[in-house]
């Protein structure tokens, strides 16, 4: 008997795909949007300024000169002087520096920890699964801020503590996220692939895994900066931040707070440089969101 | 149901225990003392207040007292208030805490909700650009600012609201706004999100063919799956809540317990600042817990676990 082979059906070009990689899409969403470039310029632009604070910072930060006391901006000094007479562009150069490395290094403090607590917590299932989140549940419930506080007032408030108190606060909902994540790629096709080809679980776990869940890593790690930073300003209120001569935005606004009536250009300034830098995160990360979202590609 | 909450109850206890463990070292571990201060004390009276509260014993002795006292639900005198015991402080700050968390939270929903649909509805129309930007700005303002720049303007301008103080009804009302503010972001935020997912559901197509209003078909049929996550994010609201008043009653000078632990805490006051901790964390689970039961009463698809 003669076995027929099947022909095997030509694969017709489909039209809809596009040729464009995930990443491309993204951007090619996020730089069509106004709003959204608006944000990235603005926020680009604060960053470069605080980077670039010791060249073009007019005065030193600390450089107090009494005569002046608390002048309203000029040309000599474009946002005016704090009350010792100090230069508050060049303080709010300097105060950015401290508040975005305080978000940035606090968010990756929760990113380490809560990428390895939730990819582990999700990759071994079972009860182990069950215990660790068990346990992100209890800590859930727990009045952080006031643990944070403990922390600062009874050892030191160094910027390094703080840098450690605020990332201990945050990773919760990103070992969540990691987990439920890790959980749903866990048994796809291509782990099954890899681990059959010999990969063992940490070149799994790093190699196949954590590629494919940046982008919810990512969005979350976009709104968490915003957060620190705005906790960091809250420390800092209470007089548990930064200590002076050195000052973040969170500090020079709570300065400028406590003479609102009468020198109101002290609060105006680094409130506005503190709104811009968390209002372009929060809506990057919420774009970014949107523009990740499998459900709305076919627009 | 039952059976959920009494094994939630019982999950919690070895947590409260914990939280009191690690507070009581934590304290007692760090440089310094409630009766160090810069004032120099003979060393004799030094010797006599430390022994009156028990801190010449060894640190497991006070250890082992502190749990037992805390079996008996009192949680010790303050150091810094000789007069008065934790339980006298947390029971004189903690309804103010909550009035002013309780008043913020009823904003918050009054504010958030309602924009959140609004924004849904209106999706992708500059309309929705414009609220969510400027409910943005809310989250981008800290409370630190708001609160003063509301004493400015309703206080200090037009005289309608006392700037500061606590005790009648107009003086709750800036400082719960101030609080709200965030929140009411929050929540107008995830409201938006669900109630787009939501409005493109079959079950809404159906409220519309069968010739329910469009308001109805909003208010009731899509807004009842809509406030899940409203529902679950008042969980942690309420810790945020409670912990950020912390900073509220700073700048509005309201005798709340956030401002009793501040001022506990730099001035070393080991008892009241381990009882609020503790208290705290025992008010957060009870909350956690009430919120969940909330989302299985919403949601009956969830099980009892």
């Amino acid at each position: 008997m003669k076995i027929r082979v099947a022909s095997i059906p030509q694969l017709a070009p489909d039209p809809v795909i596009s040729s464009l990689s995930p990443r491309a899409v993204v951007w090619s969403r996020l730089s069509r949007d106004p709003w959204m470039m608006t944000c990235a310029i603005a926020l680009g632009a604060v960053l470069l300024s605080t980077i670039l604070a010791p060249w073009i910072a007019p005065y030193p930060y600390d450089q107090i000169e009494l005569r002046l006391g608390a002048s309203a901006p000029s040309w000599n000094h474009w946002m005016g002087t704090d009350t010792l007479g100090r230069d508050l562009l060049s303080r709010c150069f300097y105060g950015g520096q401290i508040s975005i490395a305080v978000g940035v290094v606090g968010t990756l403090v929760s990113l380490v920890i809560g990428v390895l607590y939730g990819s582990i917590s999700g990759y071994r299932g079972g009860r182990t699964d069950e215990l660790m989140m068990r346990f992100v549940d209890l800590l859930y419930s727990l009045p952080y801020l006031f643990l944070v506080i403990i922390l600062l007032v009874f050892f030191s408030s160094s910027i390094l503590m703080l840098f450690v108190a605020l990332g201990l606060v945050q990773w919760l909902t990103m070992a969540r996220i990691v987990r439920g994540q890790v959980l749903s790629l866990k048994n796809a096709e291509f782990i099954q692939a890899a681990r059959v080809s010999g990969t063992n679980d940490i070149g799994i776990l790093f190699r196949h895994l954590l590629p494919n869940m940046a982008g919810p890593i990512v969005v979350y790690a976009t709104l968490t900066v915003p957060s620190v930073i705005l906790q960091e300003a809250f420390l800092s209120f209470l007089g548990l931040g930064v200590q002076p001569p050195r000052s973040s935005w969170g500090t020079l606004i709570s300065d400028g707070a406590g003479v609102m009536g009468l020198f109101p250009w002290l609060v105006f300034f680094p409130a506005i440089a503190l709104a811009v830098v968390l209002f372009a995160l929060n809506f990057l990360g919420d774009g970014l969101r949107d523009a990740l979202d499998p459900r709305q590609r076919h627009d | 149901m039952t059976k959920f909450i009494l094994r939630r109850i019982v999950i919690s206890i070895p947590v409260i225990f914990l939280v009191a463990t690690t507070t009581f070292f934590i304290l007692r571990l760090a440089p310094g003392g409630p009766f160090l201060s810069e004032r120099a004390i003979p060393p004799e009276i030094q010797a006599n207040l430390q022994a009156k509260y028990g801190l010449d014993q060894p640190l497991l002795v006070q250890y082992g007292r502190y749990l037992s006292s805390l079996l008996r639900l009192d949680l010790g005198p303050s150091y810094k208030y000789p007069e008065r015991t934790v339980n006298d402080i947390i029971r004189e700050g903690f309804p103010v805490s909550l009035q002013l968390g309780l008043a913020a939270l009823v904003i918050a929903l009054l504010l958030g909700i309602p924009a959140g649909v609004f924004a849904a509805v209106k999706h992708r129309a500059v309309l929705d650009r414009l609220t969510m930007s400027v409910v943005m700005l809310g989250i981008s303002l800290p409370t630190f600012v708001v609160g003063p720049m509301l004493i400015f303007v309703f206080s200090l301008t037009l005289y309608w609201f006392p700037p500061a103080l606590w005790g009648e009804p107009s003086q709750l009302v800036l400082p719960a706004i101030t609080l709200a503010l965030p929140y009411s972001v929050y929540i107008a935020r995830l409201t938006r999100t669900e109630m787009l997912e939501i409005l493109d559901q079959d079950y809404i197509r159906t409220a519309r063919a069968k010739g329910a209003g469009e308001f109805r078909v909003l208010w009731r049929h899509a807004l009842n799956g809509g406030l899940l996550p409203v529902v679950s994010f008042l969980g942690p609201a309420v810790a945020d809540l409670t912990t950020g008043s912390i900073v509220i009653e700073k700048i509005f000078a309201i005798p709340g317990l956030g401002r009793f632990f501040v001022e506990s805490a730099f001035s070393r006051d080991y008892t009241t600042v381990m009882g609020t901790v503790l208290f705290y964390s025992v008010l957060l689970i009870g909350a956690n817990l009430v919120v969940d039961i909330l989302y299985r009463v919403l949601d009956p698809r969830i099980e009892y676990r």
